[in-house]
């Protein structure tokens, strides 16, 4: 008997219901550090986390010492004492969505072969200028999940994942740029040198510096810099912030929210996308959940106990890993792409500002929408070119406002993270410095 | 333990090889709303290994303890890959030693019960207000012992008893949501937990409050900023230029980070002190087994010194300062502070204000960021100056600036050190959240760009 089942029986003796979640993955990456190789790291790292409920009350405890099974489950009795009151049932079925998460490629991806395309990648930024300072990290990992509970569900999920990522720092006499690009999937990814181009190009724009006075501009935010925009929508469609009466889009179901051209929608089941999973940390099955369609507000994001508490459904999102308790979470973010070109909203602009890099994102106050970010990389737009880097600038405003004020959305969407986003284009936010 | 450790030790040869074993427990507890999310005890136990071999690096992290051989030879294995040069590791004295923590009260001696009543009654405080929407309380404590060992023949262990909360109150009228947030974290014990109903009453009125703040008008202030807001300035702003990984091997910021260079005026100096105790950034030892200390980063407007590792130490051809800190037992040891703090000079609070007739106060930080060259912060309280008084609150309050010109326009330093670590802690290298404790006293800065609309 593996010591996930074990737990599971002892657990049962004392609780009403239980599940484990056991998890364990084997990582290794290669890292260039001032341009040269310099580190290996592996890491195999295991671990357990078991809820119960007793006397209706939800338990959890978790640990990565699996010599002593007893303690996890005495941790979770004493815990349950105090535990939230159960309002849901843990799912029976063992459905899941057919979603590709794992690559054999990824696994046997090898060592030298990381080694050799970060070499190519930092001499080739080298060859543009040899002052230039590469950090590359190329990473693969290949992991384990078996989630088992007491009303019979046991699945167990393969799972890979590879990153390639290069930044590229270039000091001057006074300041310096920073500039970083990369790609992760669940499958291969061979995108080194095409991430270092797009830095080399944006450092070669960035090699002259241009003022821009305050006032109200059009702003493009490249697909990079989309991510700040959508993490209040994120919060907000939070059902977690929606119980607590805190997210700002509560009672808005249905209502327009946004420009009728925005279609947003949260996907864990894109076959190989950084954030898809076949089944939640639950053991809910992955769906495709809209967020926002033609601009009105479809859906919030549930896990099981928060949906139990609205008495609604769990959408599936109860992510978690096995040191925490599943919560509501965003898995990969669509945003349906539009029919403008980023170099067309360049073209369309007389004076503005094409953001890419932004610093200080998340510390205004990003469950109300605003935001109030440095533009740590930005290019100034004057009639129709990129000119230079502006620097020392900020740009203000408040997302859900921004988002009734949309000239265009971009026709060629990227992955950043765990978005698939395209270009946005506003026609006036506030730029001061 | 120490058998294990130093049997594995040598299972393999390598120019360098450290072992880093990390037994734990802990507790979290959290309040959100109405709601207890979580009230849960873990354990946890994990190794690494870090070899050196010809210059090459090999890490491994496990769980399997029992298995510590077969890391060692795996690491080893791996540096092998990539080891082509050299790579000299400044020394340090070898060193056996059993580093016991000194707390107030221990945590673990407090049942469960009494962690969560404390929760409950502060998240009570909190929700008293209507117009509260929701909260957080956050408790959190951790024992640990660390074992470190390496192949020069040193044995250093090291407990560390963690113990803070933090108290967040979300106020909410029609789509204007507000917060106000607290947080104590650091090595002194549970008492430190005591004894927060006046803090949660205090937050309780300010996110109220905050719904009828006026948003600030962007552009150019002077600013007056509290200690915790110095502190996180003088950790975001400055110290993480003076880590020494990322300029040794840049030649270009090497001569920015010059040292003898003036950064600031005569009565400016911000240091690194490892060893204060109960603060949260203080280890006897770092994680490579080198001795903290108190290291003068700028000293009376001159940059002094920096921080260091072994292997930036030797690659500069200064001291090590035993600042190699790892996360955690997944993580190698970088380069990171540990307690930093502007020193104080003679100014009063009172004297400051009178002296400002126009300009923002800030206290404490919702945030801070910084690339190097310019930073962001939020503070989490702004009042305008008018006449040298404080008068209206502000919201929305973002400073931006860069570094070394920010540094050169602050005209006046406080005499009221203090020092603030909490449940936070400092980011880099995808090592989140590490402890460290900020501190500074009040300090004006002219010229600062605020964001606003």
């Amino acid at each position: 008997m593996r010591v996930e089942e074990k737990i599971l029986e002892l657990a049962l003796k004392v609780a009403e219901a239980a599940e484990v979640i056991y998890e364990e993955g084997e990582s290794r990456s290669v890292s260039f550090e001032h341009n040269k190789l310099k580190y290996i790291h592996n890491k195999s790292i295991r671990g357990m986390g078991l809820r119960i409920i007793k006397g209706g009350r939800i338990g959890f405890s978790s640990t990565t010492d699996l010599r002593t099974p007893e303690r996890l489950v005495e941790k979770a009795v004493r815990s349950a004492q105090f535990g939230q009151e159960a309002r849901f049932e843990f799912p029976s079925l063992n459905k899941f969505s057919e979603v590709k998460i794992f690559d054999k490629n990824v696994v046997d991806f090898p060592t030298e072969k990381a080694i050799r395309l970060g070499k190519e990648a930092v001499n080739k930024a080298l060859s543009v200028c040899p002052d230039y300072q590469c950090a590359v990290e190329v990473g693969k990992s290949i992991g384990t999940r078996h989630l088992l509970n007491s009303r019979g569900l046991d699945i167990s999920k393969n799972s890979t994942f590879h990153s390639m990522g290069i930044d590229i720092v270039h000091a001057k006499e006074k300041g310096l740029v920073w500039v970083g690009e990369g790609e992760n999937s669940r499958k291969t990814v061979d995108g080194l040198m095409r991430s270092t181009e797009k830095i080399l190009e944006k450092l070669r724009l960035a090699e002259r510096e241009v003022k821009v006075n305050s006032g109200l501009l059009p702003i493009i935010f490249t697909p990079k810099a989309v991510g700040l925009l959508l993490s209040p929508l994120e919060m907000g469609c939070n059902g977690k912030l929606v119980q607590k009466g805190a997210s700002p889009l509560i009672g808005r179901l249905g209502e327009k929210i946004a420009d009728e051209r925005l279609t947003i929608y949260d996907d864990p089941t894109i076959d190989f996308a950084p954030g898809s999973y076949p089944l939640d940390g639950e053991g809910v099955k992955a769906r495709c959940t809209p967020l926002v369609e033609r601009g009105v507000l479809k859906n919030y994001l549930f896990d099981l106990q928060t949906a139990g508490m609205m008495s609604t459904r769990s959408t599936g999102n109860g992510i978690r890993g096995f040191s925490s308790q599943p919560a509501p979470s965003c898995s990969n973010i669509i945003v349906v792409p539009g029919d403008m070109k980023l170099e067309d909203m360049i073209k369309d602009i007389k004076h503005g500002i094409l953001v890419d890099q932004v610093l200080g994102g998340g510390q205004s106050n990003t469950l109300a929408g605003e935001f109030s970010v440095n533009i740590d990389l930005g290019f100034l737009i004057e009639k129709g070119e990129l000119i230079g880097r502006v620097k020392d600038r900020m740009i203000a405003g408040n997302v859900f406002e921004a988002f009734n004020k949309l000239a265009a959305i971009g026709s060629q969407p990227e992955w950043y993270g765990d978005n698939y986003v395209p270009a946005l284009y506003f026609s006036g936010l506030s730029v001061v410095g | 333990m120490e058998e294990l450790i130093k049997r594995a030790l040598e299972t393999a040869k390598a120019d360098y090889l450290e072992i880093r074993v990390q037994e734990g427990s802990g507790t979290t507890i959290n309040y959100t709303g109405k709601e207890l999310e979580t009230i849960s005890e873990s354990d946890s136990i994990g190794g690494c290994v870090r070899a050196l071999v010809k210059g090459g690096w090999g890490f491994a992290a496990f769980n399997d303890i029992e298995n510590l051989s077969d890391h060692v030879l795996a690491a080893v294995e791996q540096a092998t890959m990539l080891g082509n040069s050299t790579r000299p590791l400044a020394p340090i004295p070898v060193t056996t030693e059993y580093v016991k923590a000194k707390v107030d009260i221990d945590p673990r001696g407090v049942p469960l019960s009494e962690k969560h009543s404390l929760c409950q009654k502060y998240n009570n405080i909190i929700l008293s207000s209507k117009l509260i929407q929701t909260s957080s309380v956050r408790y959190m404590d951790s024992h640990g012992v660390t074992y470190f060992a390496n192949s020069e023949g040193s044995f250093i262990a090291q407990e560390t008893i963690f113990c803070g909360i933090s108290l967040l109150a979300i106020a909410k009228e029609g789509a204007n949501v507000q917060r106000a947030f607290e947080s104590v974290g650091d090595l002194r014990g549970y008492q430190n937990v005591l004894g927060l109903e006046a803090t949660c009453e205090e937050i309780n009125h300010r996110a109220v409050d905050l719904l009828h703040a006026k948003s600030v008008e962007g552009g150019l202030y002077t600013v007056i900023a509290d200690p915790i807001l110095c502190g996180v300035f003088a950790h975001e702003a400055f110290g993480h230029l003076s880590e020494a990984d990322f300029t040794y091997e840049n030649k270009k910021l090497l001569e920015v980070m010059q040292l003898g260079k003036r950064f600031g005026r005569d009565g400016l100096s911000i240091v690194d002190d490892g060893t204060m105790p109960g603060e949260a950034g203080t280890n006897k030892y770092d994680s490579e087994g080198t001795p903290t200390q108190k290291t003068y980063l700028i000293k009376n407007g001159i940059l002094t010194s920096r921080l260091h590792s072994r292997e930036t130490a030797a690659k500069m051809g200064e001291r090590p300062t035993g600042n190699a800190r790892a996360l955690g037992y997944t993580n190698e040891p970088i380069v990171r502070m540990s307690n930093t703090y502007m020193e104080p000079r003679d100014w009063t609070l009172e004297r400051m204000l009178e002296d400002t007739p126009d300009g923002i106060y800030c206290k404490e930080a919702l945030g801070g960021q910084t690339n190097m060259e310019m930073f962001t912060f939020s503070p989490a309280e702004a009042f305008r100056i008018r006449n040298g008084k404080l008068a209206e609150r502000l919201r929305d309050v973002v400073l931006t600036g860069n570094v070394f010109e920010t540094l050169m326009n602050i005209d006046a330093i406080g005499n009221d050190l203090k020092l603030h670590g909490g449940l936070g802690g400092c980011g880099k290298a995808g090592q989140f959240p590490l402890r460290v404790s900020d501190g500074g006293p009040h300090i004006r800065i002219r010229n600062v760009v605020v964001g606003g609309r």
